[in-house]
């Protein structure tokens, strides 16, 4: 028997190489004390290489190990937004409680594994490698959310989205089961084909539930409402790292993916789906929106913040065209640097005031602290879609979309979604500039007495850093991504660049 | 047309015979329990089996953790080690480094995660 | 060489407010106020110099679009960072920067015991800037960036006082208004770019025509669109609540914001997209319409309220209704000239008014003043200027501007005679309110403040409190100061006023008919490939209509001489015998209260049925959910809220089946 081995383009593979050698070295520094203190060292240089080699694959266009992934220029600007966050998530998380408690580099490697994961989603071209990518992506994830170990908040995060997230997952499977039913195959281009061959299969019925399934489970990933309701909840118990990596790199890769394989494998049944894609986004839009003005936890606004702006992307898929996709990796660049701004603010003022982050403890910040008023100040009008900051420019940009594909009432929508979180966003940028200094909150409230015995016993240390508005490696990500967010606004030309690359990548499938 | 089905019919056959032989000589071959007799040999020889899991479970049992932590690694270990088989199985007829060079890879990674597993103790029953 | 200018023009008061925001710790404030004051004098000589230039150019070649940069490519979508100026924003340019600067001079005094003066100027100039946006803007994008940033300043503005609640609810009340008229801009945009590919004013103009037929709907949708914009920003009805609240602000505020320019936005929007609503008559007399009946109920309810600035906040509104009616119907440069003199008197009057309000120590309600002309002699003396002026007295600049208004409406004929005769009602009662005031607060025995002021030299001085609530009030950061200014004893207010007080009066001697009519020529090129550019009442029809408005408004000075002075039991007489119409005037026509029933009160009815639900599942949960799926969660969560999973879990399971169902029902 003669076995012939598969080509494998290892310059094509090399970023997932590269994470994967990274994530062993990690595994490995974990376990011994004497490297353990390099691991957040030790995972920059991972996710340095993986950039590296995600730029030097730029311009690549190709099929890798048998068409189950493909790097081109989605992959690519997507991927190297997961990075992008997992590095700021690293940055972010040094000295944090979650990451001591869970183990310093234990830590690493679990956000790691879940980039590898995000990774190879955004390469995905087959079933298969969607849906071990999204588990990859998605199980470390669920054991983040947990790793703050003496918050109860933290442990409950970690269940709900272990178990919401199953459901998703399941979901995504069957819908996944039943597009296999229908067209025969597993690759994004043969059930292109297997679809378009199969006699009526554009229209049967279980195919098109499986196509709703599958929407489905990538809506629970990308939190689009209805399937958004653990969001919030995810977003304010887990660890803020964690949270601001989860917010925008999983919404990087699930999008990635949700693109190639509505446009790219579902592309024959566009006019099946894109009304449903469109009512999706239009109730994000109005679900997120509506249900952050009621928010005092800023954690729990920015999940709900988070919905809306899904809404907004999801409207780039519907439209099925270049420009659509344009759009959509443009916001998603923006969404990346606006969160990061916000949620690193977010993670200083929680070490400053022993883990509270209601909006009141942002109070005066303005007067006291204008190095950090003004990257939230900016993250929050760059969100509202103010200009002049990329937000903006991203919103236009999708409205473009959308009105260019007689989709107005689906941009009349985002107008009107951006007019209402105004009601939310300057509400914060109001307490910090307009209110007089207060009093910070006192601690987090931690209610000893109902917690059971062998949580209560490790409450002894509350962690407090007074000093954490000085501390580089949380001021730098701020400072850097609010710069982004004003640059790319004032000269957004490189940005449309990036998005473009990332549709032309499309350009054989979609016009 | 049907015969292609016949090794699932052995495999069915095989199964509900193995199985039913233990069970049967464990019925015939055991010593029964006397009537009255509460010592403790005599309880235990009520379960079904003299390891596992107790097939009555009161509402107030926990089991330790460490059970369920070595319990999820054996799974763990146990399913990747089930990948190796296939190959294992061509691995000579392929007569291929690339093939090889696969498993071997494999199975450092495997490796690594029995070190992680290791030093961190998870394998010591607490 | 005209583009610079303007350029300059909107980088001056940007430079401002940001050198007086970022440097607040150590500017000492009367720097500040001086570094405000010079950047919008800067911008307003650079006003000029760009109005030099233009005039320099032949008139059909006098419009000039610049760009700094494409600020955007995205797709089909090309938007400069570009400005278009041409007669009508070089006319808005000059009225905004110059009738600022004066309000900065004014507030340079007025503000001076204020301990958020730095903030204060940091804000003031931030607005000037973001008007100046709006009006220079060169596409419709930038002129929404503008819109936008216009609502968010004047925010700022109203809440300046941030600790008082009365202010802070005013000014979320305002944004949240503006907010609605930024989406009705927004849907607009959308619109004129679908239909027409581009969001260039000089192209969208231009292929407008050919692209559209008259009265068309998609045209018709556009401009009514742009009108709930303007009618937002220009608190025009329905969107009209905001505007007597934004009264919380500082005096100079009242001025600059909602006297002169903010206000004043949505006129221009509608005669810069002259040649939008030419070609949808339909949405053009809707507007009319609206601006006749905000003008009329507005001024029911100048004449019904006590509160000063309200009165005079309620006279604006009026006003601006003039403006609509005039720039709905045709009349742009009457419109445009209406807009410019009530800058004028408007300010003025606010300016008095705040001079009065600080000899009171904060109190606003004018039954408790009196005898203020001896007291205060030079205010009294502007105050009556800007009164005599706004009721259009013969001579004065309102006499010029509003009586070519409604003589234009006549001059239509038809529908507009209805108009005509409204406006002709609405210039009798502007009479009797404006002097209502005059009578009130001036003759007769003075008043315990104005006779403190009269014998001590100085303003008393009053507990601070709310004039809306009455609540007992700080003079720290948040509150206004503790020391009151007038304009007798602060050079920056008098010098303020008395420039105000001259233009006011002699203003109108810019456009007398058949004599010089300098707006009308200095417009024309903006206005002259619309179909009223040669249409416009005869001198001799001009001068008829300017007799009428003369009689009436000295008709209506009397009337109020009559209820106010020599029969001031008429007043009280009449408020009992038709006590209906009083409480509805005096409750504003119940504005506010509609919109609660109409609007807020649903909205926030279905917030609490939607927070109900979402409560239902979270409280079931808790208490009935825990059962399988926590025990197996282990002790740690045992009483965490994991139940909501359940809930989670349901409202999931209804979205996957509405897919599915969606679905199957295509799928048959």
């Amino acid at each position: 028997m003669s076995f012939d081995a598969p080509t494998i383009d290892y310059a094509g593979l090399s970023p997932v190489i590269a994470l994967t050698v990274g994530l062993v070295v990690i595994v490995l520094a974990a376990v011994f004390d004497s490297v353990r203190r390099f691991g957040p060292a030790l995972a920059l240089l991972t996710y340095a290489v993986t950039a590296g080699c995600l730029i030097w694959q730029w311009n690549a266009n190709l099929d890798l190990v048998s068409g189950s992934l493909r790097i081109d220029g989605l992959a690519v600007t997507l991927s190297l937004l997961a990075v992008i966050a997992a590095a700021v998530a690293v940055l972010l998380a040094i000295g944090d409680p979650s990451e001591t408690q869970a183990g310093r580099s234990d830590w690493l490697a679990l956000l790691t594994g879940s980039l590898l994961g995000m990774v190879i989603l955004a390469q995905a071209t087959s079933m298969l490698t969607f849906f071990v990518g999204l588990e990859l992506l998605s199980i470390p994830l669920y054991a983040l959310c947990g790793t703050n170990l003496r918050r109860r908040e933290s442990l409950e995060s970690g269940l709900k989205y272990l178990i919401v997230g199953s459901v998703g997952s399941a979901t995504l499977l069957y819908g996944l089961a039943m597009i296999y039913g229908a067209s025969g195959a597993t690759g994004f281009q043969a059930i292109s084909d297997g679809l378009q061959a199969g006699d009526g299969m554009l229209s049967d019925s279980l195919t098109l539930v499986g196509v709703g399934m599958v929407a489905v489970g990538l809506a629970f990933k990308v939190s689009i409402a209805p399937f958004h309701q653990w969001t919030p909840d995810v977003y304010q118990g887990a660890p803020t790292p964690v949270t601001a990596f989860m917010a925008v790199a999983t919404k990087a890769a699930a999008f990635a993916v949700f693109i190639r394989f509505f446009l790219v494998a579902l592309g024959p049944l566009a006019d099946q789906w894109d009304v449903m894609l469109a009512a999706l986004a239009a109730l994000s839009i109005v679900v997120g929106n509506v249900g952050a003005l009621a928010q005092t936890s800023l954690k729990r606004m920015l999940g709900y913040s988070g919905v809306a702006q899904a809404g907004y992307m999801l409207a780039g898929i519907v439209t099925a065209t270049q420009a659509g996709v344009d759009a959509l990796v443009f916001y998603l660049a923006a969404y990346v640097a606006m969160n990061v701004a916000a949620f690193a603010v977010v993670v200083i003022r929680e070490r400053q005031n022993g883990f509270s982050d209601d909006i009141s403890t942002l109070r005066g910040l303005g007067r006291e602290k204008p190095l950090l008023a003004w990257p939230l100040t900016i993250a929050m009008l760059a969100l509202a879609g103010l200009p002049p900051t990329a937000g903006f420019i991203g919103k236009l940009y999708l409205i473009e979309a959308l009105v260019d594909d007689d989709w107005t009432w689906l941009a009349v929508m985002i107008a009107i979604g951006t007019m209402i979180s105004l009601g939310y966003y300057l509400r914060v940028v109001a307490t910090l500039w307009m209110s007089p200094a207060g009093q910070a909150e006192a601690g987090a409230e931690i209610d000893t007495a109902s917690l059971p015995p062998q949580i209560a016993g490790a409450q002894a240390d509350p962690f407090e850093d007074s000093r954490a508005d000085r501390r580089w490696y949380l001021v730098a990500p701020a400072l850097i991504a609010t710069a982004a967010a004003l640059f790319f606004g004032v000269i957004p030309q490189p940005l449309v660049d990036f998005a473009q690359h990332a549709g032309d990548a499309l350009s054989v499938w979609i016009s | 047309m049907l015969h292609q089905y016949l090794p699932v019919l052995v495999f069915a056959a095989l199964g509900i015979l193995v199985g039913g032989a233990f069970a049967t000589l464990n019925l015939v071959l055991g010593p029964k329990r006397l009537k009255g007799d509460e010592s403790s040999a005599a309880i235990r020889q009520m379960d079904p089996y003299e390891c596992g899991l107790p097939s009555e479970i009161s509402k107030t049992f926990r089991f330790g953790v460490s059970f369920y932590l070595v319990a999820m690694l054996f799974i763990l270990f146990d399913i990747e080690v089930v990948f190796l088989y296939p190959v294992g199985a061509i691995l000579k007829s392929t007569d291929s480094v690339f093939v090889l060079a696969e498993v071997v890879l494999f199975v450092a990674l495997l490796f690594v995660a029995l070190i992680y597993v290791w030093r961190k103790g998870a394998l010591d029953w607490r | 060489m005209t583009a610079t200018w303007a350029w300059l023009v909107l980088l001056f008061p940007l430079l401002g407010s940001l050198t007086i925001g970022a440097t607040f710790k150590v500017l000492p404030e009367r720097t500040a106020g001086l570094i405000g004051i010079s950047a919008i004098v800067a911008a307003f000589v650079c006003g000029i110099l760009a109005l030099i230039g233009l005039q320099g150019e032949p008139s059909e070649s006098r419009h000039v679009a610049s760009s700094l940069w494409e600020y955007a490519n995205v797709g089909g979508l090309k938007i400069d960072l570009g400005i278009y100026v041409d007669p009508l924003s070089i006319f808005m340019v000059l009225v905004v920067t110059g009738v600022s600067s004066l309000i900065h001079i004014y507030s340079y005094s007025y503000m001076e015991s204020d301990q958020g003066y730095h903030r204060f100027f940091s804000y003031l100039n931030f607005f000037v800037f973001s008007m100046l946006v709006l009006v220079l803007a060169g596409n419709f994008i930038m002129l929404i960036v503008g819109w936008a940033l216009v609502g968010f300043a004047s925010y700022a503005l109203i809440s300046y006082w941030y600790r008082r609640n009365t202010a802070t609810k005013a000014g979320m009340k305002a944004f949240v208004i503006n907010v609605v008229g930024d989406i009705g801009l927004y849907i607009a945009a959308i619109l004129i770019f679908k239909n027409l590919g581009s969001v260039d004013y000089g192209t969208v103009f231009e292929r407008a025509p050919e692209v559209f037929t008259t009265n068309e709907w998609e045209i018709v949708a556009i401009c009514l669109c742009l009108l709930v914009g303007a009618f937002a920003k220009s608190a025009q009805m329905p969107f009209h609540t905001w505007l007597a609240d934004a009264m919380e602000g500082p005096t100079p505020v009242s001025s600059l914001i909602h006297a002169a320019t903010m206000v004043t936005a949505g006129v221009y929007l509608i005669a810069r997209c002259h040649s939008l609503f030419e070609l949808a008559p339909t949405a053009a007399d809707v507007a009319a319409w609206v601006g006749l009946a905000t003008l009329l109920i507005a001024g029911t309810i100048a004449i019904a309220v006590t509160d000063l600035k309200r009165i005079i906040a309620y006279s604006t509104m009026s006003q601006i209704g003039y403006m609509f009616v005039g720039v709905s119907i045709g009349a742009y440069s009457a419109g445009m000239f209406h807009l410019m003199t009530h800058a004028f008197f408007k300010a003025l009057l606010f300016m008095a008014a705040g001079s009065f309000i600080s000899a009171m120590a904060n109190m606003q309600d004018i039954d408790k003043m009196k005898g203020f002309r001896k007291a205060m002699p030079f205010t009294a003396a502007m105050f009556i200027i800007g009164a005599l002026a706004l009721s259009g007295f013969p001579g004065t600049s309102g006499w010029f501007s509003k009586d070519e208004i409604i003589d234009f409406a006549h001059f239509r004929g038809g529908m507009y005679d209805w108009m005509w005769v409204g406006m002709l009602i609405g210039a009798f009662m502007t009479a009797i309110y404006s002097f209502r005031i005059i009578f009130r607060i001036l003759p007769g025995p003075p008043c315990e403040e104005a006779e403190y002021l009269e014998q001590h030299g100085h303003v008393i001085h009053g507990e601070p409190k709310n004039p809306a609530t009455g609540e007992l009030e700080d003079t720290e950061v948040g509150y206004p100061g503790e020391e009151h200014h007038i304009a007798e004893q602060a050079g920056g207010m008098k010098f303020a006023m008395a420039v105000l007080g001259v233009l006011a009066l002699i203003g109108g001697l810019l456009q007398i008919p058949g004599v010089d009519d300098v707006i009308t020529k200095f417009l024309e090129p903006t206005f002259e490939n619309s179909v009223f550019a040669h249409m416009h009442p005869s001198t001799e029809d001009s001068w008829i209509g300017l007799g009428e408005g003369a009689l009436i408004s000295i008709a209506g000075i009397a009337t109020a001489w009559l209820l106010y002075i020599k029969r001031p039991d008429l007043p009280v007489k009449f408020r009992q015998r038709f006590s209906a119409i009083y409480t509805l005037c005096v409750n504003k026509w119940y504005g506010d209260e509609i919109v609660d029933f109409l609007i807020v009160n649903p909205v926030k009815a279905f917030g609490r049925f939607c927070n109900r639900i979402f409560e239902r599942f979270a409280i079931d949960g808790a208490t009935t959910g825990v059962a399988g799926l926590t025990r197996s969660a282990g002790a740690a969560v045992r009483d965490l809220q994991s139940g909501l999973l359940r809930g989670y879990a349901v409202l999931m399971l209804f979205g996957i089946l509405a897919i599915a169902v969606y679905f199957l029902i295509r799928s048959i």
